[in-house]
């Protein structure tokens, strides 16, 4: 550590000492056993099934976007557009952009909407509300630094490598080198897209050269029903400005060549989805295994999309994300949810874990975000991320995470 | 020789991956633990770091033959390690360990000493090249050189990060333990 010698004043010496100390100490009460590699690949390709089984996002957005026409489906507060065959619930509507999928459709923005940074909402998707700020970094006072990023959801009613496809040639256009994506520990991919049976994915990412903070990551998923857990066909884009919030997204992710083809063409988009909840209904039904009740939709709030398997950039592990327009008091309904969270079954709080906040930050163009977490004794955590905006609702996500 | 550590090679079509067996065997029970006791630093759960350690010598299995090959194949599996580290829940952990910070609680356990926690736990509270590259160089007394390698970046990239990292953890253990000598 020659090279690496501090200046010499007392802080800096009481640091080397609590270095050495430290060291000695890990070294001597920390000497594990090397263990068997079996749980660890048995792990890994669980994690990989369901990545490929659609693990994708817990994102993002919302905007009420002019345009878009929905039926109403009474008594739910939303707007609920549901079709199981390709037309909408109700006759002698327009159908909505992301029909068959349900959604919210007040809270859509169809394609060509402005997104941000010089990207708009591409062809064969609609943006679900508007684009979230990215909270990965914390800064020095340990506040969470939104600095200029920001998360999409897209819902993918179309071909998605359309979607992937215009993406990319909007990130070129704004000088990111976006290349075929995978975790670094599975492989490196040699296409933007994979199939496995009527499972879909997607997967790109890529920065700017020479690098200046930017980044952009595209999953697009599509996978069927799964038991209780809904179909998804959707596409989560992340958008980092800072060197922070970069190293964050691209130091788990191996890039393939930017020659890449995109891959075997997609199953078609599933048709048997389940209408969006009504006030009082129970959502995020069937995942961590069944061993957490579902979350009952609170009042002043309604989900905008299908809740979705947690993404890849999301947590690693089995999870799911929602994503809701809140009306009202944000705050109260993230309480509420908090409050479902820490007294269900199987979802009692640890008093010894964290929690439990809420922090609140200004975020960009005059928005404020709430973040609440909370952990449970099953291992699965959860984090509520309000954004209250002064042009739309607050927007509400809800992500979970096994582990 | 290795029989109480059985290392399946049975999904990998990479043949060489057999020819190699032993001495990955080998290279895998020398290394584990330091490769935990890194993982252990930066994500301050000891489950969390076995695991992540047999991710990373899983990879490092799965690509032994062109792996075995490098000066530091232990260097590449501490790359992959401290990536993961810094990734694995990314959004969660990170607003978890906010949250934490905030509210003053401990998550957990303690594995260590409370001196030895206090410091890790300040490691990983910084941002996470510096913890990277902090983590390194206190735990293994890696040089310069050796981390810029490890983490595929440059020398000066890692000088500015343990720099700027050691100034905010000596200021940091100051303040909590008042101006004088830390110990």
């Amino acid at each position: 550590m020659t090279d690496t010698a501090p200046h010499d004043d007392a802080p800096e010496r009481a640091l080397r000492a609590r270095v050495s100390d430290a060291r000695r100490d890990t070294r001597q009460r920390l000497d594990p056993t090397p263990a068997p590699l079996d749980g660890a690949r048995a792990r890994l390709q669980r994690r990989h099934r369901l990545t490929a089984a659609g693990v994708a996002a817990a994102v993002v957005i919302v905007v009420a976007v002019a345009g878009v026409v929905g039926t109403r489906s009474g008594g739910t507060g939303a707007d609920t557009v549901v079709a199981d065959s390709g037309r909408s619930q109700e006759s002698g509507l327009p159908d909505s952009p992301a029909d068959p999928i349900p959604t919210s459709a007040e809270d859509m923005a169809v394609a060509g909407s402005p997104i941000a940074n010089g990207f708009s909402v591409p062809a064969g998707s609609v943006l679900a509300g508007g684009p979230l700020a990215f909270i990965t970094a914390l800064s020095d006072g340990g506040a969470p630094t939104p600095d200029g990023g920001w998360e999409a959801h897209l819902v993918v009613p179309g071909d998605p490598r359309a979607v992937l496809g215009d993406l990319r040639r909007q990130a070129r256009a704004v000088g990111l080198d976006v290349r075929p994506a995978m975790d670094s520990a599975v492989e490196v991919p040699q296409s933007f897209c994979r199939r496995d049976g009527a499972v879909y994915e997607c997967f790109a990412a890529g920065g700017s050269e020479p690098f200046d903070g930017r980044y952009l990551t595209i999953e697009v998923h599509r996978r069927p029903r799964d038991g209780d857990i809904g179909p998804e066909s959707y596409a989560l884009v992340t958008y980092s400005d800072s060197e922070q919030q970069a190293i964050g997204l691209e130091q788990f992710l191996a890039l393939g060549p930017a020659d890449a083809p995109l891959g075997p063409a997609p199953p078609p988009v599933p048709l048997d989805w389940s209408a969006l909840p009504a006030t009082g209904q129970p959502f995020a039904v069937g995942y961590h295994g069944g061993e957490l009740d579902p979350l009952i939709l609170e009042d002043g709030s309604r989900l905008i999309v299908p809740t979705t398997l947690g993404t890849i950039l999301g947590c690693t592990n089995r999870s799911f994300a929602a994503l809701l327009a809140v009306e009202g008091d944000g705050r109260e309904v993230v309480e509420a949810y908090a409050q479902q969270v820490s007294s269900g079954p199987g979802r009692t709080a640890d008093s010894s874990l964290p929690g439990p906040g809420p922090v609140t930050v200004d975020g960009p163009r005059g928005s404020r975000i709430t973040v609440r977490n909370a952990m449970t004794r099953v291992g699965v955590s959860f984090s509520f991320q309000l954004v209250e905006r002064s042009d739309g609702p607050a927007l509400l996500q809800i992500t979970s995470c096994q582990g | 020789m290795f029989d109480h550590v059985p290392v399946t090679t049975s999904d990998e079509p990479d043949e060489s991956a057999d020819v190699h067996a032993d001495s990955f065997e080998d290279f895998y029970r020398a290394e584990y633990a330091s490769v935990v006791r890194l993982a252990y630093t930066l994500t301050g759960r000891r489950d969390r770091a076995e695991e992540l350690a047999q991710e990373g010598f899983l990879a490092a299995h799965r690509r032994w033959a062109k792996v075995s090959g490098y000066d530091d194949p232990g260097g590449w599996v501490r790359r992959v390690v401290t990536n993961r580290c810094i990734s694995s829940g990314r959004r969660h952990v990170t607003q978890l360990r906010l949250i934490a910070r905030l509210s003053g609680e401990r998550p957990r356990q303690p594995e260590l000493s409370d001196d030895a926690e206090e410091l890790w736990a300040e490691v990983r509270g910084l941002p996470k090249r510096q913890a990277q590259v902090l983590a390194l160089v206190f735990l293994e007394d890696r040089s310069v050189a050796d981390v810029a390698r490890i983490l595929g970046c440059g020398e000066e990239t890692v000088r500015t990060h343990l720099r700027r990292g050691r100034s905010t953890l000596a200021d940091r253990l100051s303040d909590r333990h008042g101006k004088g000598p830390l110990t």
